[in-house]
């Protein structure tokens, strides 16, 4: 939700603005982990399982990269249940079929996440059949990545938003609305009954607006006050 | 149908055999190419947040991953020749065919395209998605060969070839009625001596930045479909592309 310059509205107070956000996908440090998240990353080629695990870094991931081949059913047979696997579609000398049918029976509660550096229609269709959350061609951007791993995990229930991220968000939302109404904050403060420094801290997120605030704003802006939590709903 | 074209007589069939092999060798590096650039452009991805963006190092980066994504390009030309289309007979309109691809065409100002079609071209026994690719790679071959402007010309007419024209032509073409598709441009025209490189060594280019697999992936995907092509000069200068398409059998005279 980056905000370019010229969508300010002449007369808009200029207020201290929050550091501009490099990515717009959430980050892991934006996001907290429910639990400790168990990741295993099957990949035949030693240096593409670590780029992966360096991109999801995280302090509470537990991730464990296999290129070794021959651990891969003892490993999906153990007793550690993965919430996220990544799989390579194609190891050489095992049947993707047979991996995926070992995924289904032994790691049942494991979101499925498929690279593949050989992207056939085919391949895909069998992915997605397995139940695979997505299917990721290789080379893939490490941001595209992070964000599949994120929503997939978020989806399941595993990860949360910081507290900092979701008042970022709800500010957000009212910001973009009363853009929309082409209004400004002092109109919104008049109208509202609210202070000015109040509701430019609640748009940055700096402040968490109490329920009766959400509802004035709600009411000014013609909006409910559920959708300032559209952005947050998970797909 | 007068088939003339250089070489005189052309071994298809030893020609498909070696493109097949070199298919799968394609495919084959194409995935192990996919493997080393996800973790080559991954740890650059990794390393560009933690430098300044003015700085050297950040620059080249940029530029490596730049690289990498025209590494990417070059993969997925590969995959195109690698993958393996199941034939299909189901006939194929081939004006209506070249009317949906000519718009899409990267065509650069200073190179005019014409396109005259006769209404009543009989249906061809070639998939519609098939044709297109290989049109495709004729006409984008045409187009570059106008490399200071020019004029590239689609015209088409219906014909019998005969079995001694058969064996000029590039494919897997039968005697009997085809409709044939000429893709022409007013370029430097290729001399006898590239032009029996082309099919012939592989990968064989002589333009900068390519990789010789738009007339392989033409040769293969025709010669599945008993079709074919020849080139030969257009006129003083340029050249001619002429695709040979068999005709749907209890088509009219067309």
């Amino acid at each position: 939700m980056a905000e370019s310059p010229e969508e300010k509205p002449p007369g808009t107070l200029e207020i201290g603005r929050a550091e501009e956000k490099r990515e717009a996908p959430p980050s892991p440090e934006e996001l907290l982990c429910v639990t400790e998240v168990q990741v295993l990353i099957v990949d035949d080629d030693p240096p593409t399982c670590h780029v992966i695990e360096a991109a999801l870094a995280h302090e509470d991931f537990h991730i464990l990269a296999l290129s070794d081949l021959a651990k891969v059913e003892a490993m999906l047979k153990g007793t550690t249940k993965y919430h996220l696997i990544i799989l390579d579609y194609v190891l050489p000398g095992l049947s993707t079929e047979l991996v995926l049918n070992w995924i289904r029976d032994y790691q049942p509660e494991a979101a499925l996440i498929v690279v593949t550096g050989h992207p056939t229609v085919q391949n895909a269709v069998t992915s997605l059949r397995a139940r695979a959350y997505e299917y990721l061609t290789k080379p893939f951007q490490i941001a595209q990545l992070r964000e599949t791993v994120l929503r997939c995990l978020r989806n399941r229930g595993l990860m949360r938003m910081s507290l900092e991220t979701l008042r970022e968000a709800v500010g957000a939302a009212i910001r973009e609305r009363r853009k929309v109404l082409e209004l400004t904050l002092e109109e919104i403060a008049k109208r509202t009954g609210l202070s000015l420094g109040y509701l430019s801290q609640v748009e940055l997120g700096r402040t968490s607006p109490s329920i009766e605030t959400l509802y004035k704003l709600s009411l000014t802006l013609g909006v409910r006050i559920a959708d300032f939590f559209q952005s947050l709903q998970t797909e | 149908m007068n088939v003339d074209s250089d070489p005189a007589v052309v071994d298809s069939e030893a020609l498909a055999r070696r493109w097949q092999e070199l298919a799968i060798v394609s495919g084959r590096l194409a995935h192990d190419f996919r493997n080393s650039l996800t973790s080559m452009l991954g740890y650059v991805e990794l390393a560009l947040p933690g430098i300044a963006d003015a700085s050297p190092a950040s620059h080249f980066l940029n530029k490596t991953l730049l690289g990498g994504h025209q590494a990417v390009a070059w993969i997925e030309r590969l995959e195109q020749l690698a993958r393996r289309r199941p034939v299909s007979w189901s006939p194929t309109e081939p004006a209506r065919a070249i009317g949906q691809i000519v718009p899409v065409l990267d065509l650069p100002d200073n190179v005019r395209l014409d396109c005259n079609l006769p209404q009543t071209l009989p249906r061809v026994v070639i998939d519609v998605e098939s044709l297109q690719l290989v049109l495709r790679q004729l006409l984008d071959n045409a187009i570059e060969a106008c490399t200071d402007g020019g004029h590239v010309r689609i015209i088409s007419s219906v014909g019998d070839l005969m079995a001694g024209d058969c064996s000029r032509l590039y494919g897997s073409v039968r005697p009997g009625r085809h409709v044939v598709v000429i893709i022409a441009d007013d370029g430097p025209g290729i001399t006898p001596a590239v032009q029996r490189h082309l099919l012939a060594e592989p990968f064989f280019t002589t333009k900068a930045r390519h990789h010789g697999l738009g007339l392989p992936l033409a040769f293969l995907i025709l010669y599945n479909y008993q079709a074919g092509f020849c080139l030969a000069p257009a006129g003083p200068k340029g050249t001619e592309a002429r695709v040979y398409l068999p005709v749907e059998p209890g088509a009219g005279a067309g």
